[in-house]
C-alpha cells in the first residue's frame, strides 16, 4: 500500500466518507469531523505512520489537502 | 432580572468581543430586546444557537424583553425542529444566517410559512406564528432541553429567579468580577454554556465570543490575544487539553479552569489539579443538571487534589443531601443514597406539551437528581452511580430505555437492548441466523438513526449482534449480563 492509500484509508474509515469526497473534506465540514473526530484522526495517523504530531500541527491540520503537507514535515511523503 | 443590573447601569461597556476584534456593547443587547418586544406577537421564541453575536444578542435580548426563549442547537435535526414548531407555535425563530434555509423549509413544512421580520447581526428573526402561541406561566423565563430525542422532547421550565440565583452562586464561588475574560467553548443551548454567559453578565465581565472550535488555531490565538482568564470543559474537552499540551502553553492570563458534564477520569483530574496548584491557578470540578439552571455542587479549588473523585459540596445558597429508599435523610458518612438538592435555582418542572407551559412551580425548590452518591466525614459528596438507566456521553444525556424504544419503533423486526457507560452506548440486537454480511449495513442504519433522533455521536455507539438477549423468566432484560464494550 502506498502512503497515499494509507492516508486515504484513515479518513474513509474514520469518517465513513467516499474517496471522491476526500479532496474537499475539512475539519468541521462534516458532522463526524468535529473536535473529538479530529483527536481520533490525529491518533490514527500517528499510529499508522509512527510519528508524533505537534500541537501546532494538530491545530493547522484543517483539511485533507493541508494534512498532506503537514505529514511531509514528518518525513511522510504522500 | 438581577443579571441585567450591571448592564442597565453601564450600557456603554462591553458585552462581548467578537472574532474580528470588535466590541458589542450592552446597549446593543438592550436595543435588541426592544426590537423583540415590539415585533413579537407573543412571548415564546425559539433560538437556534451558535456562538455568534446574533445568538448572544438574541438570547439576552429575549430575556431582557420578557420573551421566553427555547434554546436549541443550530445543528438540530430538521425532524426534531419540525416537531417542536408544530407543538409549541413560537412567535419567532432567531436563526443564524448559515441555518436560515433549513429553518425556513422546516417552518413551512410545519404549517407556518416564515416571514423575515428583522436581523440581529448574523441572525435573522423569522416570524412563524405571531398569533397562536401557548399560554405561558407569568414567571416562566427560559426553556432548555434535556435529552434531545425526537418525539419525547422534555423541556425544563426555568424562572428568572432560577437564573439569577444560580448566576450569583456561581459568581461567588468562582470569584468572578468584571476583570474576568471568559471565552465561549460550549454551546449556549447547553445549560453549562448558558451559565457561563449569565454569571459573567451579572458581574460585567466581557465575554470573548468565538465561533472557532477548540481544535483550531484561531481559538488559541484569541485566548492569547484577548488574555482569556478562564477555560471550561466537559470531560472530553480535558482530553483535548491534554492532547494540545495545554499545561505547557504560555498563557499568563489564564487563572481558572472549570469542569462539569460528567466525571473526569482520575488521571486527567490529577494532572490538571496538580498543575493548577503548582502554577497558582484554580481548577474546579463542578456538578449540575439543567433542572437546576444548572449548578448544584463544586469542589473548592484548594481541595481539588486532596479530594479527587469528589464532586464537592453544595454551591452557596443550596443544600445537598442523601436519601435512603424510605425517603429518610442519611446523615452518616460512606452510606450510598440518592442525591437530593434544595435551592432557589431548582426549575419549576418539565414541559412535554404546550399546556405545561402554563403550569406554576411543581418542584418547590427541591430536585431529586437520580444520581446515587455518598459523602465523607467532611461532607464532600462522591457520585457512585445512577438510579435510572441513563448515560451522559459528551455532555449529552441519553435515556437507555428511550434509546431502545426509539430503535424498536423504527425497526420493529429487531429486538434491542441498550447498555453503556459515559463513554459508549452499546446496542445489543437479537438476530436468529448468522448472516455476517448483513450486519454492517444494518448497524450503520441504526447508528445513523440514533444520531438523528437523539443527537448522540455515532462514534460513541457500538452494535453487537447476539442470538438471544438474556431475559429473566418474567421476560425482563437482564442488563447486568450484557457486557459494555
Amino acid at each position: 500500500m502506498t502512503n497515499l492509500e494509507k492516508y486515504d484509508r484513515e479518513f474513509i474509515k474514520m469518517f465513513g466518507v467516499k474517496k471522491e469526497e476526500l479532496p474537499t473534506l475539512k475539519y468541521r465540514g462534516i458532522k463526524k469531523w468535529d473536535s473529538m473526530g479530529h483527536m481520533d484522526l490525529m491518533s490514527a495517523l500517528e499510529e499508522r505512520f509512527d510519528i508524533s504530531i505537534s500541537t501546532l500541527d494538530v491545530l493547522d491540520f484543517t483539511d485533507y489537502e493541508k494534512g498532506k503537507t503537514i505529514l511531509a514535515k514528518y518525513g511522510v511523503e504522500i | 432580572m438581577r443579571i441585567f443590573t450591571y448592564c442597565e447601569h453601564h450600557p456603554d461597556r462591553t458585552l462581548a468581543v467578537t472574532d474580528d476584534g470588535s466590541s458589542i456593547l450592552y446597549r446593543e443587547m438592550l436595543e435588541t430586546g426592544e426590537m423583540i418586544r415590539e415585533r413579537a406577537g407573543h412571548r415564546l421564541i425559539f433560538i437556534l444557537c451558535r456562538n455568534t453575536p446574533g445568538t448572544l444578542l438574541g438570547y439576552l435580548g429575549s430575556l431582557h424583553a420578557g420573551a421566553v426563549p427555547l434554546l436549541l442547537d443550530a445543528e438540530i435535526s430538521p425532524v426534531l425542529l419540525e416537531d417542536l414548531i408544530r407543538l409549541y407555535h413560537p412567535a419567532f425563530i432567531v436563526v443564524p444566517g448559515t441555518e436560515r434555509e433549513k429553518a425556513e423549509a422546516v417552518s413551512e413544512k410545519a404549517g407556518f410559512p416564515p416571514v423575515s421580520a428583522g436581523e440581529i447581526r448574523d441572525s435573522v428573526l423569522l416570524r412563524t406564528d405571531p398569533d397562536g402561541g401557548p399560554e405561558l406561566a407569568p414567571e416562566l423565563t427560559l426553556l432548555l432541553t434535556t435529552s434531545g430525542s425526537t418525539g419525547s422532547q422534555k423541556l425544563v421550565r426555568l424562572t428568572g429567579e432560577n437564573l439569577d440565583a444560580n448566576a450569583e452562586s456561581i459568581a461567588q464561588y468562582l470569584r468572578i468580577d468584571e476583570n474576568e475574560r471568559p471565552v465561549t467553548m460550549l454551546p449556549m443551548n447547553y445549560s453549562y454554556g448558558m451559565s457561563v454567559i449569565n454569571s459573567h453578565l451579572l458581574k460585567g465581565a466581557p465575554i470573548m465570543l468565538t465561533d472557532h472550535a477548540i481544535m483550531e488555531r484561531g481559538f488559541w490565538e484569541r485566548v492569547i490575544r484577548d488574555g482569556v482568564t478562564s477555560l471550561v470543559g466537559v470531560p472530553y474537552t480535558y482530553e483535548i487539553f491534554r492532547r494540545l499540551d495545554l499545561i505547557n502553553m504560555d498563557l499568563p492570563a489564564l487563572r481558572t479552569l472549570t469542569q462539569a458534564g460528567g466525571k473526569l477520569p482520575t488521571a486527567l483530574h490529577e494532572a490538571f489539579a496538580s498543575w493548577a496548584l503548582r502554577t497558582g491557578r484554580r481548577f474546579y470540578v463542578m456538578y449540575g443538571q439543567t433542572e437546576a439552571a444548572p449548578r448544584m455542587g463544586y469542589l473548592p479549588a484548594e481541595r481539588a487534589l486532596e479530594k479527587r473523585g469528589s464532586m464537592g459540596i453544595a454551591i452557596p445558597g443550596g443544600k445537598l443531601m442523601l436519601m435512603d429508599e424510605a425517603g429518610k435523610e442519611i446523615t452518616k458518612p460512606d452510606i450510598v443514597g440518592e442525591l437530593v438538592y434544595e435551592g432557589p435555582n431548582v426549575a419549576m418542572g418539565y414541559a412535554v406539551k404546550p399546556e405545561d407551559l402554563a403550569l406554576g412551580d411543581e418542584w418547590h425548590g427541591r430536585l431529586v437528581t437520580g444520581d446515587m452518591a455518598k459523602k465523607d466525614e467532611e461532607g464532600f459528596f462522591y457520585i457512585t452511580g445512577r438510579k435510572k438507566r441513563f448515560l451522559k456521553i459528551m455532555g449529552k444525556r441519553l435515556n437507555l430505555d428511550e434509546a431502545e424504544r426509539i430503535l424498536g419503533k423504527e425497526f420493529p423486526d429487531t429486538a434491542f437492548a441498550c447498555v453503556g457507560n459515559d463513554r459508549i452506548l452499546c446496542v445489543y440486537a437479537e438476530k436468529e441466523e448468522n448472516v455476517k454480511e448483513e450486519e454492517e449495513p444494518l448497524a450503520d442504519r441504526w447508528i445513523s438513526y440514533l444520531e438523528e433522533t437523539t443527537g448522540i455521536s455515532g462514534r460513541s455507539v457500538r452494535v453487537h449482534f447476539v442470538k438471544r438477549i438474556p431475559r429473566s423468566d418474567s421476560g425482563k432484560i437482564q442488563y447486568a449480563k450484557l457486557v459494555i464494550e
